[in-house]
């Protein structure tokens, strides 16, 4: 009987221990927390970027910019942190939008219900293009009219001989990214959109980033599909384009995009939900990723630079 | 009627007074039910748009396109049935008879190490899975049936069953460990096989747990998002082979939301399919436990 009495006790001790720990963490959590911006906040005001911290979500095509430009850039300005996530454009301006983050990545314009959910100021910060890519089953050199694209991913060609003559015989296997994708988005507009046409929603595979997509078209026998021109390698067959039937086949090449032949190509953006305060350290960061520098580490994961029209400094 | 009622509660609040350890207890085991009710009211809120402007289309229509608003469920509905299915035609026999090995057949002092190991399979994170269904299952699947893509319903079937056989060996193990000892002696006393005894005591006693331990193993394969996802192709459509591609519905939720805008229509039907779900899983684990009640009543 005591045995037990004593037994049920220790077990509240242990009990309520644990609760007392629990919360003498979070407080001591609270307390360093609130302490830290204390202390930066007795910082002279213009150097009070020093010590700030700012966060990027969003598109997982500008993610690797982001991502290298931050640890660039936190070693030139040590004391300073900047965190980068992921989560896709639609995340890029919602979480910009609610301010839940410093600067939003979008890997397309905004949609009309993102504009009416708040104010939005874009930065663009690289040019991308989106490659139609084949599996080398198809052939090493392909050729396609932005017409035959948009007419393979809608259905209306099921075979690749249907194309072509020259192409082979055999079923079409779509490879597409989720509605809603940056990618998807500026792949439609230049091909789908153009020529009145629908993705038929029943006949395409769909992967959530541009290296599974890449993935799957690599794996999968007469396999088509788009990437962001980055995401190029050897065990896909990037498509020559051509703007309409009879026009020059424009391969896709970093020059080719550069200098605007190439069809398919958009804008990377920052995105913040008001003008950016100079000085700080959201202006600096943005700033930097525009910069020389900046630029050099855009072209160095497989992305283009601002094209000089946007003067960046 | 509500005097009693009233009797009840205070004699419940008289209980917390003596008893401060059960205020502590009450409130944790609140907190959880809380959680739930919470979560259910959410994805019903956000759903509820898709609900009022789609309709039944959500769960009838085949076509998911966003320009034209058509967000058609059936697809993926059917698809997640349909892996799910698969997966319990495998898991269900392996998983059944492993369980009456390791807790009838196997020596004693074996059972336990066995036991964990098969348990060990359950905590491998699902991406892991994925990845191994990725890089071993597909190919082998793409070469042996002469497919241009490994990544099908069989595929991902496959990979589910890996993942609920676990499940349904430690829930239907534990039922028929549970067979009174007596019962099987009478019988081998009778001069019945092992094999009989089996079949004619154990298994009719332990077959409401083995039936419990399926609809968890059900549970567990509906809800499987990553892995699916890694190897299914992700095609909406309403397959009629094995051999064909196919799209579930968590693994679509999965791959859509990161880039919905928050608050659009797409968003509220992405939670719309979530809710269906939800209820999927809620109707086969609420029949699990009704299954179980009435298993133990007897």
């Amino acid at each position: 009987m005591t045995g037990k009495s004593n037994k049920g006790i220790s077990t509240m001790i242990a009990l309520i221990g644990m609760v007392a720990l629990l919360i003498i963490g979070l407080a001591a959590g609270f307390y360093l927390n609130s302490g830290e911006t204390g202390t930066s906040a007795e910082f002279p005001e213009d150097s009070a970027w020093r010590t700030a911290s700012i966060s990027l979500a969003g598109s997982t095509t500008v993610l690797p910019i982001a991502d290298t430009a931050a640890i660039a850039f936190m070693n030139m300005y040590s004391g300073t942190t900047v965190t980068v996530q992921g989560g896709g454009s639609g995340t890029g301006y919602a979480s910009a939008i609610d301010r839940a983050v410093d600067i939003g990545m979008g890997s397309r314009g905004p949609k009309q219900t993102e504009i009416d959910a708040g104010t939005i100021w874009l930065h663009p910060l690289a040019l991308d293009a989106v490659c139609v890519v084949v599996n080398p089953s198809v052939g090493s050199n392909v050729e396609l009219t932005l017409e035959q694209v948009a007419m393979i991913f809608a259905g209306e060609y099921t075979n690749w001989n249907d194309v072509d003559s020259s192409l082979p015989d055999a079923t079409i296997y779509v490879v597409v990214r989720e509605s809603g994708s940056g990618t998807r988005g500026t792949f439609e507009e230049y091909t789908i959109d153009e020529y009145d046409l629908e993705i038929d929603s029943t006949i395409v595979h769909e992967q959530p980033s541009n290296p599974a997509v890449r993935t799957a078209v690599a794996n999968t026998n007469y396999a088509i599909g788009y990437v962001g021109f980055g995401f190029l390698n050897n065990d896909i067959v990037a498509v020559a384009l051509a703007e309409e039937e009879g026009g020059a086949y424009i391969p896709a090449t970093l020059e080719n995009i550069q200098n605007g032949s190439y069809p398919i190509s958009r804008l990377l953006y920052f995105i913040t939900s008001s003008p950016i305060e100079a000085g700080s350290l959201t202006d600096r960061f943005i700033s930097f990723v525009r910069s020389e520098d900046g630029q050099n580490i855009v072209e160095d994961e497989g992305f283009l630079k601002l094209p000089a029209s946007y003067n960046y400094p | 009627m509500s005097s009693k009622a009233l009797k009840k509660i205070y004699s419940f609040l008289l209980n917390f007074k003596s008893q401060p350890m059960s205020v502590v207890l009450f409130l944790c085991a609140s907190f959880s039910i809380i959680i739930l009710f919470l979560m259910l009211f959410f994805v019903a809120r956000e759903g509820a748009l898709a609900f009022s402007r789609v309709g039944p289309d959500l769960l009838f229509g085949t076509q998911w396109n966003l320009g034209k608003e058509m967000f058609g469920g059936l697809p993926l509905l059917y698809g997640s049935l349909m892996v799910t299915f698969g997966a319990l035609v495998i898991a269900i026999p392996i998983g059944v008879s492993t369980a009456i090995f390791v807790s009838e057949i196997l020596p004693f002092k074996l059972r336990d190490p066995i036991k964990s190991i098969i348990e060990l399979l359950a905590s491998i994170p699902s991406v892991i899975y994925g990845f191994i269904g990725l890089l071993v299952v597909v190919p082998l699947i793409q070469s042996t049936f002469g497919l241009p893509s490994g990544q099908t319903a069989l595929t991902a079937s496959f990979i589910l069953s890996l993942m609920t056989i676990p499940t349904i060996v430690s829930v239907s193990g534990e039922i028929i460990s549970a067979v009174p000892k007596d019962y099987k002696e009478a019988a081998l006393g009778l001069g019945a096989t092992k094999w009989a005894t089996i079949k004619t005591v154990v298994l009719p006693i332990a077959k409401s747990g083995i039936l419990a331990g399926i609809m968890l193993g059900f549970g567990r394969a509906v809800g499987e998002t990553i892995a699916v996802s890694m190897v299914a192709g992700n095609q909406a459509h309403i397959a009629t082979s094995f051999l064909e591609a196919v799209y579930t519905i968590p693994a679509f939720i999965a791959t859509h939301m990161g880039e919905a805008a928050v608050g659009s229509l797409e968003y509220s039907a992405l939670f719309g399919l979530g809710l269906i779900l939800l209820i999927i899983t809620f109707i086969v684990n609420t029949l699990a436990d009704i299954v179980v009640k009435r298993g133990v009543q007897k």
